[in-house]
């Protein structure tokens, strides 16, 4: 059986793409990673996890333009699937479910958009 | 800027190309470049490049690899995991079999890797191994070359000065040089110490790392000592502050009081030279100063190339240096890599015939043999069981699986049980490995270092692919239909590759066997034979703080004691380096006629002392004549010299006129490797050691006394003696280890061949379990089948027997061939071999095939 589950460092990626949209590629994520969560990463290791998520399929991906700065070579630039999509949102809404359980902060609503 | 210090390492690159699947390698090498792009607009090309490595071994992901189609892969090679072990389960017996096999032989091939590093490291820790040299010579005597490490005094220089190829050159006196100890001490006690004399420049030579002192300067001064790590605590309990301290030194013509310039660190394992005391050659130069004489060879002289240098043709133009300085000269040059001296350390003739190599290659040949028959085993268990797996193997081809399947299949299961035997061999290794040390008398441990897990990791590789590949192909190979059927391949062929198997493990071991024999035979001879005099109780010690008038007063009161049978001075103990000389002329000599005769300087009591057997004359008596004046012969010099009644004749030794007053019985002055030699003896008052005779019983008290007697007449230094026997051990000690060693394997080596055979024969047995009940149903006796069962084994063992005691007589005679006295090779031991060999396979294979003979027939008859 496919594994559909969505991990943490999954799910961070997944946003990035989202965020980058026309610029995610695994290079771009990987810097937009370290500049945001000021951790490093390696491009492999973003790879790795974008393959991933593709075969999951809440990615799909096709090669894009070129630049000078790469030797003239492709890049591939990943997209969200709907499925991709609602794996985020599923997630998100968990969390929210659980955040409103824990009675400190339940009352906070611009937690819930 | 060049253009290379602004793209990515090409090497990185390359080896991303050739790991990375081929579809992913546009984008990633362009995402690469980017980032590199990027690293090298913030910060140094260095470190781009250092990111750049990185980000390549971060790809090495199971995702991104092109061998590796990891998805599909993984489900069968669960499969095949989850098949093996469920063999395993279903075939314990063959399982365990296979497993403690590989186990011990595995363990031993690892002890013996080990142990064929260790020797192999040995002076190769030194900055400027591969060009340092050590100059040899090539004396003739008797029309033989004789091979010598003891140089003229004058040869550094001489090298330093003549030889542009050579960058420096250094003498070293190594320790206990003319048999003198020495002492050092801080304060009253004085203790024993290595030293050695060498020249200022030996440092720089030799890498043996100061960790206090100046390596330029520390032994330029003639009043300079440098001390070990481990000397400094002795003396001081500390290393602290030890510099500039002064410390006294006792040593025959070197006595006084040095300072302290230099504390080294303690040496390692690996270093063939071993002292914990360095002093300044000119020292030892001065109080010997015959040293600097061409004529004369003392110091060791080692010397470095220039990097590029014709080794050979050095070597040339060194060999006849001494002819070129001395007129008189006979002998030539050598030069040999001080590396390979302690592997290549014999000398035959002038030439190097081998040493400690030899030893090394045959354990190497001992670990690849028991490896290959415990993959034998593997082997042969697992194309036997194949016939009792033929439906599996047949269900899965009728499935659809290919014969690359199977093959995998097979190759999954040796490969894990090969990983389960390495590591279960480690933990065999580890837990022998202090009486292996002990044996072989080295301090080995099992360190993960790169180099053992590359080894465990290639032993892994090849073994399971040895072990695996003939049955991986053998079944796969076979029939669908066939193996449906429940059919195993016919055909003599697989019947005989398994015999042949059987075979050769036999072979193996029954060479094995008669080696052993052989070994210990002759190290029992070499223990137990008749060296001529006697060993038995008797001590030396060195005369060390002994003052020649006191010696006589000495002795006698040490013969005194009612423990003691006899005393006498000695300089050599009999156990080989001694002394040579051609310089003795005799009556009736012919021109041109020299023999090389051995030197022995003892004193007076020393024949009796040791129980030499006198055959004419009288031994030494100074009430008789003057010692000095007078020399003994041994049987050997007397005929070789062709002298006829020798007594009272004179020969001229060094100049010098003696009178001949005895001959003796032969006896061993050497090691059992040399022949027996010319040899004479001459009387001196008082020389370096003391040698006593000891009654049987009590001799512990006798020695309490004896100790008393030598701390009165040697005030400071400690009573230290050794017994003659346990010298005589010592220098047999080779032979001991690769006795012992090759007992320990052959064991190893004979259980393997054992659990192969009871394997084979438990599993040949449940085979023909229904032959065996029908022919006992019509009326065959159980003694008939045990012998149908067993002369089936028996006629391999008789193959194997014909061709193994050649083998073992021929690598037998040659290492027989080696000592000068020795057993004779005679058919016994062919006979002993064979009724070992028989008895085990007899043994092994009894129980079961009885087991089997006396079985009830209805039992085997009735399953189905």
């Amino acid at each position: 059986m496919k594994e559909t589950r969505l991990g943490d460092f999954e799910e961070t990626i997944l946003l990035f793409v989202g965020i980058l949209d026309k610029d995610a590629y695994a290079f771009k994520i990987a810097e937009e990673f370290k500049t945001q969560t000021e951790r490093a990463v390696s491009i492999g290791a973003v790879h790795s996890t974008l393959n991933r998520l593709t075969e999951k399929g809440f990615l799909k991906s096709e090669m894009g333009a070129s630049t000078a700065a790469r030797g003239g070579r492709r890049k591939r630039i990943y997209t969200i699937t709907a499925s991709g999509q609602k794996a985020l949102e599923q997630s998100r809404d968990f969390k929210i479910s659980l955040w409103n359980q824990f009675p400190l902060f339940s009352a906070q609503p611009e937690l819930c958009t | 800027m060049k253009k290379s210090k602004n793209t990515p390492p090409k090497l990185a690159q390359k080896l991303l190309i050739w790991f990375l699947k081929d579809e992913l390698a546009e984008e990633v090498l362009g995402d690469l470049d980017e980032k590199f792009d990027l690293t090298i607009g913030k910060y140094s090309s260095q470190k781009a490049k250092r990111n750049y490595w990185y980000q390549v071994i971060n790809y090495m992901r199971p995702f991104a690899f092109k061998f590796l189609n990891f998805k599909r892969s993984n489900t069968m090679l669960r499969h095949n995991v989850l098949i093996s072990y469920r063999s395993f389960l279903r075939f314990k017996g063959n399982f365990f079999i296979n497993l403690i096999g590989l186990a011990s032989g595995l363990a031993c091939t690892l002890l013996i890797f080990l142990w064929v590093s260790d020797e192999w490291s040995v002076d190769k820790f030194h900055e400027k191994s591969d060009r340092i040299y050590q100059v040899l010579e090539n004396s003739l005597n008797n029309g033989e070359s004789i091979t010598s490490p003891n140089m003229p005094g004058l040869l550094a220089q001489s090298l330093r000065a003549e030889f542009p190829e050579i960058e420096d050159a250094t003498l070293v006196i190594p320790p206990g040089f003319y048999g003198i100890k020495a002492f050092i001490s801080a304060d009253e006690q004085f203790i024993e110490a290595q030293e050695q004399y060498v020249e200022p420049n030996f440092l720089k030579i030799f890498s043996f790392p100061l960790q206090q002192g100046n390596t330029e300067t520390a032994l330029n001064d003639i009043s300079s000592i440098l001390i070990s790590e481990s000397m400094a605590l002795k003396l001081f309990n500390t290393t602290k502050d030890v510099l500039g301290k002064v410390v006294k030194w006792k040593q025959k013509g070197k006595d006084g009081n040095y300072i302290i310039t230099g504390v080294f660190q303690n040496l390692p394992t690996a270093s063939s030279q071993q002292f914990d005391v360095l002093l300044n050659y000119e020292l030892f130069q001065k109080a010997h100063p015959n040293v600097d004489r061409w004529g004369n060879g003392n110091p060791y002289a080692y010397f470095t190339i220039k990097e590029n240098i014709d080794v050979a043709a050095l070597n040339l133009k060194i060999s006849d240096l001494k002819k070129r300085h001395d007129e008189h000269a006979q002998s030539t040059f050598f030069i040999q890599k001080l590396s390979d001296r302690y592997l290549y350390g014999v000398y035959n003739n002038g030439k190097v015939v081998g040493g400690r190599i030899e030893y090394v290659r045959l354990f190497a040949i001992i670990a690849i043999v028991i490896l290959t028959i415990a993959c034998i085993n593997f082997m042969n268990l697992a194309t036997a069981k194949a016939s009792t797996r033929l439906k599996e193997i047949g269900v899965k081809r009728a499935l659809g699986a290919g014969r690359k399947t199977l093959v995998y299949q097979y190759l999954t299961e040796s490969f894990l049980i090969t990983i389960l035997g390495v590591i279960s061999s480690i933990f065999i290794a580890w837990l022998i490995l202090p009486q292996f040390n002990q044996i072989t008398g080295k301090s080995l441990s099992i360190d993960f270092s790169f180099e053992l897990i590359l080894a465990l990791g290639a032993i892994v590789v090849i073994t399971s692919l040895l072990a695996g590949s003939y049955p991986a192909f053998y079944l796969s190979r076979v029939n669908t239909s066939e193996a449906l059927k429940g059919k195993l391949l016919q055909g003599f062929k697989d019947l005989w590759a398994r015999k042949g198997l059987v075979t050769i493990q036999f072979i193996v071991s029954i060479v094995l066997i008669f080696c052993v024999l052989l070994i210990s035979k002759q190290i029992e001879y070499i223990q137990t034979s008749n060296l001529g005099y006697s060993r038995h109780n008797v001590v030396y010690f060195n005369n060390n703080g002994l003052k020649k008038e006191s010696y006589e007063s000495f002795l006698y009161q040490i013969k005194m004691i009612p423990g003691i049978e006899n005393a006498s001075t000695t300089r050599h103990d009999l156990t080989g380096g001694n002394g040579h000389t051609t310089r003795l002329s005799w009556p009736g000599q012919t021109a041109g006629q020299s023999l090389n005769f051995v030197n022995l300087e003892m004193g007076e009591g020393f024949i009796e002392t040791v129980g030499i057997k006198l055959l004419e004359g009288r031994t030494f008596n100074k009430k008789l004549g003057n010692i000095r004046d007078e020399i003994i012969f041994n049987e050997t010099a007397i005929k070789l010299m062709g002298l006829e009644n020798p007594i009272g004749k004179s020969v001229v030794l060094w100049g010098k006129k003696r009178r001949i007053i005895g001959v003796v019985k032969d006896f061993k002055a050497q090691s059992f490797y040399e022949p027996m030699e010319p040899t004479f003896i001459q009387a001196y008052p008082m020389v370096t050691k003391t040698m006593v005779k000891i009654r049987d019983g009590n001799e512990q008290e006798t020695l309490a006394q004896l100790q008393s007697v030598y701390e009165e007449f040697n005030p400071g230094f400690p009573f230290e003696y050794k017994f003659m026997e346990e010298d005589y051990q010592v220098w047999y000690q080779a032979e001991q280890r690769v006795a012992s060693l090759s007992k320990l394997f052959t064991v190893v080596a004979i259980i393997i061949t054992i659990l192969g055979l009871f394997g084979l024969t438990a599993f040949t047995t449940q085979r023909r379990s229904k032959e065996i009940g029908i022919r006992k149903a019509l009326g065959c006796s159980s003694l008939k089948i045990v012998m149908l069962l067993t002369s089936e084994y028996s006629k391999i063992v008789f193959l194997a027997l014909i061709v193994a005691l050649p083998i073992g007589y021929f690598i037998s005679n040659q290492w027989l061939g080696r000592f000068a006295a020795g057993i004779e090779l005679d058919t016994s031991y062919f006979v002993i071999t064979a009724l070992i060999t028989f008895a085990l396979t007899w043994l092994t294979s009894g129980y079961l095939t009885i087991k089997a003979a006396i079985c009830n027939p209805v039992q085997s008859l009735k399953t189905e």
